[in-house]
């Protein structure tokens, strides 16, 4: 074997390991998510899959019981794609309209309001989580899913991301539009949103998958098991763990890979599209 | 900026209206209410408030344990992001050297940039679980007494929450570095392969180089989940509070503000790490970013 | 159709600097105009204004009887092929061409048969149903022109419009734009920075320069007698040969600058420039072009009609006629040639 050969061999092996280590926690958790919890506790984590899949998935969708007395699994994926959705769509809307007065006008606060945008960048929600905790309590949007998602909305990377691409469009075309004699919102409805549709369909792939693993937010947002979403749910799972005598490691290993599998169903099919949105997305 | 625009017309503000709304509803307000209760003292029932100057910024930064978190959490986060990046840096590299395979490989390397940093914590844990976790077994077998403890033991305790949080992150890395790979001119790739025989100093004197902006730009963003994002791992790894001294900043601003229902420091702490950010901000602007060749 | 008048348009971007200076010019009815001048010369924003892309700082447009100043884009009644096309990507080729007809509330049939009306004459008939992306450069440019064309605009304005285009297409669309224009008697102004198409599409050229007016004619006229030192350098390729008035006597005072074409050097004639030697020679078939100096070090170029018998190096004496030379004064005006 030549040397270039044994070049790529070794490089084959690097790759192998980098998807081993990324692949085999997981892989892990859903193996051993099919085994009964006693079996679990006396013999340790498992890579095989067993036969219990069917059982533990029905039983942590349909039941209110052990950690999670008050909801299902099934309720709490509801909430988190409401959540997902709800965000990234409302990301969308309010960033696509921000970004095209910025970029099409030319008015005398557009400067003011752009760096107002512009410092939502620096201070993420975790430093003034206290306050916002306020003052969604105050506005009395505690356990709802307004308050759930209008807080996450308010940063500007949608917005940001939505500039950049009205800037890359050539000007000869408002130009043209503007002798086809469209007005603003005419060039906004009839130009810009088709043009930016593959735009539209990247960010709203990114920006659920943010939504959906929100983590901190709902912790605050939700005292009532309503609006737990399965994201936070494994936090509850963690904590009753600790408290009971069989710990149900299997349906929380369930409960693990519910919350994985529409993010990463979402970013495995829509690949292209979702690199296209992460590139663009945070410069 | 654009050289042609609609004229003067009220549409523009209609249509950041609701954008500012909720940037002032949900960010101007609270980020003003943290400055202004920073400079309170209400007691734990919230009954009385007594306007007490920069009390709670002395208290903070002359609290030993504070500074501790504040160290801790800096050395946590150049790690991870370091780390995170130099893994994915090695996997893009093999990848984009693979021309054809490469997207074989890609989404393997790709999938994992859709866990929670929650779930990220809830499966460290159960790795290094004392009861079922392979990787306690593992790190305890080499001495017959447990000496890697995570749930006792701050460092131990580092160590699961930093390959948690690098796990989860490589593959967001690996993205940013695949593109900007790409973005090389091959043409430049193969002029320096007539220049220079030796595939590591080609790497290191001009890969690398032209790699700088998303190097820079990953720093930038890496450093921001290392503080920020892994409150998920930490808070789903220790559900009733980390081993003390494994706790970062945004942690301790949730316990000191809930747990311990002290919103003047809590307060206090959120306006310090605004200015810890926006100062990181300005010198990664300001500094790292000029010695960057953007081509 | 109409008569487009500007009349003393005057625009700057930043203070100080004039984009367009004081530039009045009367375009005829079914007249093909070519604004014509090196990138930065105004002509572009002057088209724009036209366009009511831009506003002039001073001075009126008017076409016909109709002032458009204040008037906005879409109520000029004009139309405008763009350099880059500027189609819109996610619509059809007939989406494209329809857009400013359903803008105006054009019924559905009417829009239709102008559409397809414009499709015929442009041979896109075939392609009505694709996006720009699935067309060819020539193909677009067509469907920038269909554009235009089914608005039925009272002017048409070019800009730069075959500058994307590779050689061999740029002769066949200057060739179509023209007899289009022609045969559809529209008033047109066409913006360009390529001499050839100035000159072979228009009836009447502006030369511009930084902002200003420098010449207005018909491009043999312009070519003939330029007015200025800088319209005698731009138009023409090779390029005019500038000469010290020191070497040919008997010239006025005042004369700083003396120009002569290429093909006016000749062997024999009145006036003798001196002794050339030959640096290179360039044979394109129906005419030779010979690069060399003066024995003074003064560069020349040369063209003869048709082959040649020299070669590098040779060298013979390099004349005149009088007529053919161009005086300018210092300010670049053209000065009278009293030689002739």
């Amino acid at each position: 074997m030549n040397r270039l050969h044994r070049y790529q061999l070794a490089d084959h092996a690097i790759l192998i390991l980098g998807i081993l280590f990324l692949v085999t926690p997981l892989w892990v958790v859903f193996a051993s998510s099919t085994y009964p919890a006693e079996y679990l506790i006396r013999h340790g984590l498992q890579v095989i899959p067993g036969d219990q899949l069917v059982e533990t998935y029905w039983s942590v969708l349909t039941e209110k019981k052990g950690f999670t007395e008050q909801i299902t699994a099934a309720r709490m994926l509801l909430n988190s794609m409401i959540l997902g959705v709800g965000f990234a769509i409302g990301k969308i809307a309010i960033s696509m309209t921000a970004a095209y007065a910025i970029v099409y006008f030319r008015f005398p606060l557009g400067t003011f309001l752009f760096w107002v945008i512009f410092s939502t960048l620096l201070l993420p929600l975790e430093v003034r989580i206290i306050p916002s905790y306020k003052v969604v309590a105050d506005l009395g949007l505690l356990n709802s899913y307004t308050g759930l998602i209008v807080p996450l909305i308010a940063s500007a990377t949608g917005t940001f991301f939505f500039r950049q691409f009205f800037r890359s469009v050539p000007e000869e075309v408002l130009e043209a539009a503007k002798l086809d004699g469209a007005g603003p919102i005419k060039f906004f409805i009839d130009i810009l949103m088709p043009l930016s549709k593959t735009m539209m369909a990247a960010l709203f792939i990114i920006m659920f998958v943010v939504g959906w693993n929100q983590y901190l937010w709902p912790l605050l947002m939700t005292t009532n098991d309503d609006y737990v979403t399965i994201v936070y749910g494994i936090k509850q799972v963690m904590q009753n763990l600790d408290e009971s005598r069989i710990p149900e490691y299997n349906r929380g290993f369930a409960l693990a890979v519910l919350a994985l599998l529409p993010p990463i169903g979402i970013v495995l099919i829509f690949q292209k599209m979702f690199i296209k949105g992460l590139l663009e997305s945070d410069k | 900026m654009k050289r042609v625009h609609f004229g003067h017309s009220p549409i523009p503000y209609v249509f950041v209206l609701p954008q500012m709304l909720i940037i002032g509803v949900f960010f101007l307000w609270p980020s003003f209410e943290a400055f202004r209760l920073s400079f309170f003292l209400e007691d734990p029932w919230g009954l009385s408030n007594q306007f007490v100057w920069f009390d709670n910024y002395w208290d903070v930064i002359s609290d030993e344990n504070y500074r501790a978190v504040f160290f801790s959490t800096v050395i946590f986060s150049a790690v991870v992001a370091l780390l995170s990046i130099i893994l994915a840096l090695l996997f893009a590299v093999k990848v984009d050297g693979l021309l054809r395979l490469s997207s074989t490989y890609r989404p393997f390397l790709t999938w994992s940039y859709a866990i929670a940093p929650a779930v990220a914590g809830l499966i460290a844990r159960f790795l290094y679980s004392p009861q079922i976790g392979p990787l306690y077994d593992f790190l305890n077998q080499f001495s017959t007494d447990t000496w890697f403890e995570p749930r006792l033991d701050a460092m131990d305790a580092w160590l699961v929450l930093a390959s948690g949080s690098i796990w989860k992150q490589i593959s967001v890395n690996f993205v940013f570095l695949v593109a900007g790979l790409q973005a090389i001119p091959r043409n430049v790739l193969e002029a320096s392969l007539l220049d220079n025989p030796n595939g590591f100093r080609r790497f290191w004197s001009i890969t690398l180089p032209l790699l700088a902006p998303t190097l820079f730009f990953l720093l930038v963003i890496n450093i921001s989940y290392a503080v920020f994002e892994t409150f998920g791992v930490i808070d789903t790894v220790y559900p009733f509070g980390p081993p003390s001294g494994a706790q970062t900043l945004v942690y301790k601003v949730y316990v000191d503000g809930f747990k311990g229902a002290d919103l003047g420091g809590s307060s206090a702490q959120s306006v310090i790490l605004m200015v810890i950010v926006l100062l990181l901000t300005v010198v990664q602007f300001r500094y790292i970013e000029k010695r960057v060749h953007y081509t | 159709m109409a008569t487009l008048i500007l009349s003393d348009i005057c625009k700057s971007f930043q203070a100080g600097s004039r984009a367009v200076d004081s530039v009045s010019i009367e375009v005829g009815d079914g007249e093909f105009l070519a604004l014509l001048g090196p990138s930065g010369c105004g002509k572009s924003t002057l088209l724009r204004m036209i366009a009511g892309l831009e506003v002039q700082d001073s001075g009126s447009i008017a076409l016909d009887q109709d002032v458009l100043d204040g008037v906005p884009p879409a109520k000029r009644d004009v139309a405008m092929v763009f350099q880059n096309y500027a189609l819109y990507p996610h619509m059809t080729v007939f989406g494209n061409m329809a857009y400013a007809l359903k803008n105006r509330k054009v019924p559905k049939e009417s829009i239709r048969q102008r559409v397809l009306e414009a499709a015929e004459l442009l041979r896109l008939t075939d392609y009505l149903d694709r996006k720009p992306m699935q067309l060819s450069g020539g193909q677009r440019q067509r469907v920038a022109m269909g554009r235009a064309l089914v608005r039925e605009p009272r002017i048409f304005l070019f800009d730069e419009p075959l500058s994307n285009l590779d050689a061999s297409l740029r002769a066949t669309m200057r060739l179509e734009i023209r007899q289009l224009q022609r045969r559809l008697g529209i008033t047109s102004v066409f913006v360009t920075h390529d001499q050839i198409e100035a000159m072979t599409m228009a009836d009447r050229l502006v030369v511009m320069n930084q902002g200003r007016v420098e010449q207005i004619g018909t491009p043999l006229d312009v070519y003939r007698n330029p007015q200025t030192s800088f319209v005698a350098g731009f138009i023409g390729s090779p390029a005019i040969n500038r000469l010290d008035p020191a070497l040919i006597p008997g010239l006025p005072s005042e004369c700083v600058e003396v120009c002569i074409r290429p093909e006016h050097l000749q062997e024999t004639g009145e006036v003798d420039l001196g002794l050339f030697t030959i640096d290179l020679i360039e044979e394109l078939g129906s005419e030779t072009i010979v690069y060399g100096a003066l024995s003074g070090g003064h560069a020349l170029t040369i063209r003869i009609e048709g082959v040649h018998t020299k070669s590098i190096g040779d060298t013979f004496n390099v004349y005149c006629e009088a007529k053919d030379l161009l005086l300018f004064d210092h300010a670049g005006a053209r000065l009278a040639n009293t030689a002739s």
